[in-house]
């Protein structure tokens, strides 16, 4: 049974590997080292069992099908489809409209945190999902959406709503100016670049004292303010909670829109092959600069949303980590795919939070579930899937 | 009158000169093959016509149209300049057909915000473009195929695709690097009749680079041969078989007589 010996060595693989964090407790002050055995062995025998489940799922998988055929060969996952019919999509949409009432405080919170990141992610889709461009520096955007809400708040007492479309034509302005110098630079060489520009930006406004307050930060920036009501604490939340939802149901139709129109293709077209995109006729700088200044914009946007929502920012926020956070959350879910984003987002911003029973091993579990997932899914966890297009019958209109 | 004229060209890459005052002209439905020994040029002279190198001198012209040397590779396209590459260059993971309506993009189109609102336009446009490419699918023969994601295509209908594709840019000149590498006879044979369909349907000019002597022979009403960066004969396929200039390219000189 080559499956068993197989799973045999995923056991003892991972004993081997979780045996300094699980297998051995060295106290320090009464000088003891004690052998934790009985760890190790329920860590060899769960990846055992799972691992050994998973390749029965698997072969079950890889049976030849009956009538296969080339059609069925791109369909996207049963899952996906699933999960993407108007009817389920509708019921997710109401779930997550009466969840704040169902709920307290700290969970709506964390989904108003997982909606953010999820709006990021969409952002970063554009320009890294479906551009190509691999772009390490979007924290940029986000913090100068953030910061041009605390300045206008702080110079000219400018509200929310005033502030969030400026903000986000600002950031994607800026978006097209980074743009510009590196049209001519792809993969790894744009990574560094964009990855400089993030810092040079999180650095200016930690330099700049007189003008953002640098690493103090600007407090006591308003939330966002409904027509002339006013809302006490529970109400804002309740507020900064469906906003935010708005915001992502909207991210998530534009996302999915121009990826459905030329623009999309002429996106995807220049990260699947760019000589030969430009051969096709598409204008490179117009293209690239579109997908920089529209990723850019939806990050200015929720950086607003940021600064309203905890009324407080300051560069601290804005460091690489976050970049890093946002395209794990793009590749995760699957490049260019829209639900792909979704699921990420919500896996990588609630896991941590639903994990905290767990203690210590909370990032270890999360580190584990991440390499899992990218070795078992290495397109992600759901691969973009383009659609299908029909002739319509010429009769009709 | 001739459709596209290219005059003079030179190109060189550092010390190595690939083009020395290339020059060729091709007529209105017009099939010409450029043929000549590995290094000869060929794919150079492509790549300068099409935009992707700059030649340090020349000129190319398509019929009243401007001057495209110096024009970048995208504006050439719009100028009715369409090429297919020798290592074949298709977008593997999108789906055969979005292939083809990615060529449509250099036509004037609806903008940013109709596809964001899906106005009339768009909605009109995008039905217009679906019908289009499933037409130049027919026409190469992938209509079955259109909906599997390109990198899925049997090889020779990789080719075809590419083919499709720079079709759709509407062009007045197609240029194939190279279409039948990698082909088996059959494969070579029906591309031959593709070709040539291609021609009597829209009335293209085409310029193809073929290693292939039998699909050259049969298939193109004049052959150009290219040597060390320097075009050595233009003529009718017999005419130019028998050239000596051609056959000294080829098989090299007799040493010494």
């Amino acid at each position: 049974m080559g499956e068993l010996k197989k799973s045999l060595a995923a056991a003892l693989w991972f004993a081997f590997l979780a045996f300094p964090l699980v297998g051995v407790r060295a106290d320090f002050i009464e000088k003891t080292v004690s052998w934790r055995w009985l760890n190790l062995l329920w860590v060899a025998l769960g990846a055992g069992i799972l691992s050994y489940v998973w390749r029965l799922l698997l072969a079950q998988k890889n049976k030849p099908q009956a009538e296969w055929t080339y059609t069925q060969f791109a369909m996207p996952s049963i899952g996906a489809q699933a999960l993407t019919h108007p009817w389920s999509l509708a019921l997710m949409a109401m779930a997550l409209l009466v969840m704040p009432m169902l709920t307290n405080q700290y969970q709506t919170s964390i989904l108003i945190t997982a909606m953010m990141y999820i709006v990021l992610g969409l952002g970063l889709n554009i320009v890294v999902g479906m551009a190509g461009l691999l772009d390490l520096g979007y924290v940029a955007f986000y913090a100068t959406g953030a910061y041009v809400y605390g300045m206008l708040n702080l110079y000219w007492d400018w509200g929310f709503w005033a502030a969030l479309p400026v903000a986000g034509l600002l950031a994607a302005l800026l978006g097209t100016l980074l743009g510009i110098p590196v049209l001519r630079l792809r993969g790894d060489y744009l990574a560094i670049v964009t990855l400089g520009f993030g810092e040079i930006i999180r650095l200016v406004l930690e330099n700049s004292e007189n003008i953002t307050h640098g690493p103090a930060g600007i407090a006591n920036l308003p939330k966002p303010e409904l027509l002339w009501t006013k809302l006490d604490f529970d109400q804002q939340n309740l507020y900064l909670y469906y906003l935010i939802f708005a915001l992502m149901a909207l991210a998530m139709l534009t996302n999915r829109r121009l990826q459905n129109s030329r623009m999309g293709r002429a996106w995807l077209a220049l990260r699947e092959n760019e000589l030969a995109a430009q051969a096709m006729g598409i204008d490179l700088t117009k293209t690239k600069l579109a997908a920089f200044a529209t990723g850019a914009f939806w990050a200015g946007i929720v950086g607003v949303f940021f600064a309203a929502k905890s009324s407080y920012i300051n560069p601290a926020s804005f460091s690489f980590h976050e970049s890093a956070i946002i395209l794990s959350i793009v590749v995760l879910g699957g490049m260019g795919s829209v639900l792909g984003v979704v699921l990420a987002a919500v896996l990588l911003i609630l896991l941590p939070e639903y994990l905290r029973f767990l203690q210590e091993y909370r990032m270890v579990i999360f580190g584990v579930l991440m390499v899992l997932t990218m070795i078992f899914k290495p397109d992600g966890l759901v691969p973009n899937a383009r659609p299908y297009y029909l002739k319509e019958p010429d009769e009709s209109a | 009158m001739s459709l596209l004229e290219v005059k003079d060209l030179h190109k060189s890459f550092g010390g190595i000169v690939a083009l020395k005052g290339a020059h060729l002209s091709l007529g209105e439905r017009e099939i010409l093959g450029l043929i000549g020994p590995n290094g000869a040029g060929k794919t150079s002279l492509f790549n300068c016509l099409t935009g992707q190198y700059r030649p340090e001198k020349g000129s190319v012209r398509l019929a009243g149209g401007p001057e495209l040397v110096g024009l970048r590779p995208d504006q050439i396209t719009r100028q009715g300049l369409a090429r297919t590459f020798q290592n074949i260059r298709l977008f593997p993971k999108m789906r055969v057909i979005e292939n083809v309506l990615v060529g449509f993009d250099c036509r004037p189109a609806y903008g940013f915000w109709s596809a964001l609102v899906r106005t009339q336009t768009f909605i009109n446009h995008e039905k217009q473009l679906l019908a289009e490419a499933f037409e130049l699918l027919e026409l190469v023969g992938l209509r079955p195929s259109a909906n599997l994601i390109a990198e899925a295509l049997p090889y020779a209908d990789q080719r075809r695709l590419e083919i499709a594709r720079a079709l759709a840019t509407k062009p007045r000149v197609l240029l194939l690097d190279e279409p039948a590498a990698g082909m088996n006879p059959s494969e070579t044979a029906s591309l031959d009749q593709l070709i040539i369909k291609i021609r009597d349907r829209l009335g293209l000019g085409v310029l193809l680079i073929e290693h292939d002597m039998k699909l050259v022979m049969n298939l193109c009403d004049q052959v150009v041969v290219m040597d060390q960066g320097a075009v050595i004969a233009q003529g009718v396929p017999e005419e130019v078989q028998k050239d000596p200039k051609v056959i000294s390219a080829y098989l090299g000189v007799v040493a010494d007589a």
